[in-house]
């Protein structure tokens, strides 16, 4: 009886799953851009099974602290910098699917795409490219008074020199 | 007939008096609606939007009590009633939600289109450092900053700790963690900035709306609630 019970529960689990795998478009990827570059060991291995497209600040791609953590559908590298923390992290999940009858919704998600707010003292931006999202974010030891989190200048520029490193289609 | 109808009473009789009987903290714990800020004045909230966003996390403190409510218009806040942060008030039932509370950044699931990303909870005490922070899910550290852990939940769930202290912190990046590990300590640390001894928890997903993706931070305090009441159940 508990077994059937249970057996239920898990059916009626599976009817209202809501999440899944967001679809990349590959089309407008220039992979050219990422078959020059030789990447640190650290990088190539971290991002070799990641099936989306993966960016990174041209400008820390040598750094030493760097690092990652991934799976097919995710990744999310760290560059420890001096008294910062910078993270990027690409994801081609989603857990929430809404059909929504006006387009209030879907308008008010959209405006915040490529929009940099400071929260909490983190600086950040969400942007959604090739199909899937992506977040950056900059987190200083000292958020009031670091230059680099009183305001997006410093964040906006690396944001502007994102690059393709990889990405297995 | 009256065989099948005495059965239906004796099953209603034994499931009422096998109903189990509520704890003392059971019977305690109260909270006012998601989307009803306390005060008034601290914002507009999600009124009448009680879905859980997060069904079955666990609750990110390991012991009851803990009570969300405002830092910022409770006693001692910033736009507070005048007092000490470690006021008795501050560490009293009922709970008070307190996303999309005032703020001035961009919040699109908030009525105003700005506020509060998250919610903010006291422990038990205003103790320091004495509170372990737990992981609400299975899943893996992604990230750590000054102030902040990253939990990657097996959902795909970003669950984000803060205020934690950093020299109590018992997990490094990229390393896996199980539902009710601990993560570190309840503390006051905001780097340079001050704050109350709290934990700003908060939770990002992504939602697909008519074909558009994007990651939002979603309201997060009926996911909490219910997750409080398996605690205070025993089944965390």
């Amino acid at each position: 009886m508990r077994l059937k019970i249970t057996i239920f529960f898990i059916c009626l689990n599976f009817l209202y799953a809501n999440g899944g795998l967001l679809k990349v478009d590959w089309s407008k990827i220039d992979t050219n851009q990422q078959k020059t570059r030789v990447l640190p060991k650290v990088l190539k291995n971290g991002i070799k099974n990641v099936t989306l497209p993966v960016y990174m600040p041209r400008y820390y791609i040598y750094e030493r602290n760097i690092s990652i953590v991934s799976d097919a559908n995710f990744y999310a590298i760290t560059v420890e910098l001096d008294r910062a923390t910078l993270m990027i992290s690409g994801d081609r999940t989603y857990q929430e699917k809404v059909i929504s009858k006006s387009t209030k919704l879907k308008t008010k998600i959209e405006s915040i795409t490529d929009k940099f707010i400071k929260a909490e003292g983190i600086i950040s931006v969400d942007f959604h490219r090739n199909g899937v999202n992506y977040s950056l974010s900059l987190e200083c030891d000292a958020p009031d008074i670091d230059p680099r989190c009183t305001d997006d200048r410093f964040l906006k520029k690396i944001y502007n020199g994102l690059v393709l490193i990889g990405g297995k289609r | 007939m009256k065989l099948t109808i005495s059965i239906i009473i004796l099953l209603f009789i034994s499931a009422c008096t096998h109903q189990k009987k509520l704890t003392k903290e059971e019977k305690a714990f109260k909270y006012t609606p998601a989307g009803v800020l306390v005060p008034s004045n601290s914002g507009k909230g999600r009124v009448g939007d009680n879905y859980i966003y997060a069904p079955n996390i666990r609750f990110p403190i390991e012991k009851a009590p803990a009570y969300i409510n405002s830092q910022v218009y409770g006693v001692g806040g910033l736009h507070g009633k005048r007092g000490g942060v470690c006021s008795k008030e501050n560490y009293q039932y009922p709970w008070h939600d307190n996303y999309c509370e005032n703020r001035p950044w961009s919040m699109p699931l908030c009525p105003s289109g700005k506020g509060h990303q998250g919610v903010d909870i006291r422990g038990a005490t205003c103790e320091d450092k004495k509170y372990f922070v737990v992981a609400v899910e299975d899943g893996v550290i992604t990230n750590i900053g000054k102030y902040s852990v990253y939990l990657r939940g097996k959902s795909g769930r970003t669950y984000r700790y803060l205020h934690m202290d950093s020299k109590t912190l018992r997990v490094k990046k990229g390393q896996k963690v199980k539902r009710g590990q601990r993560l570190g300590l309840m503390s006051n640390n905001f780097g340079n900035t001050k704050t109350t001894i709290h934990l700003h928890f908060d939770v990002k997903e992504t939602i697909v709306v008519d074909g558009y993706a994007q990651k939002v931070y979603i309201p997060i305090y009926t996911s909490l609630v219910d997750a409080y009441k398996r605690l205070l159940k025993g089944k965390p």
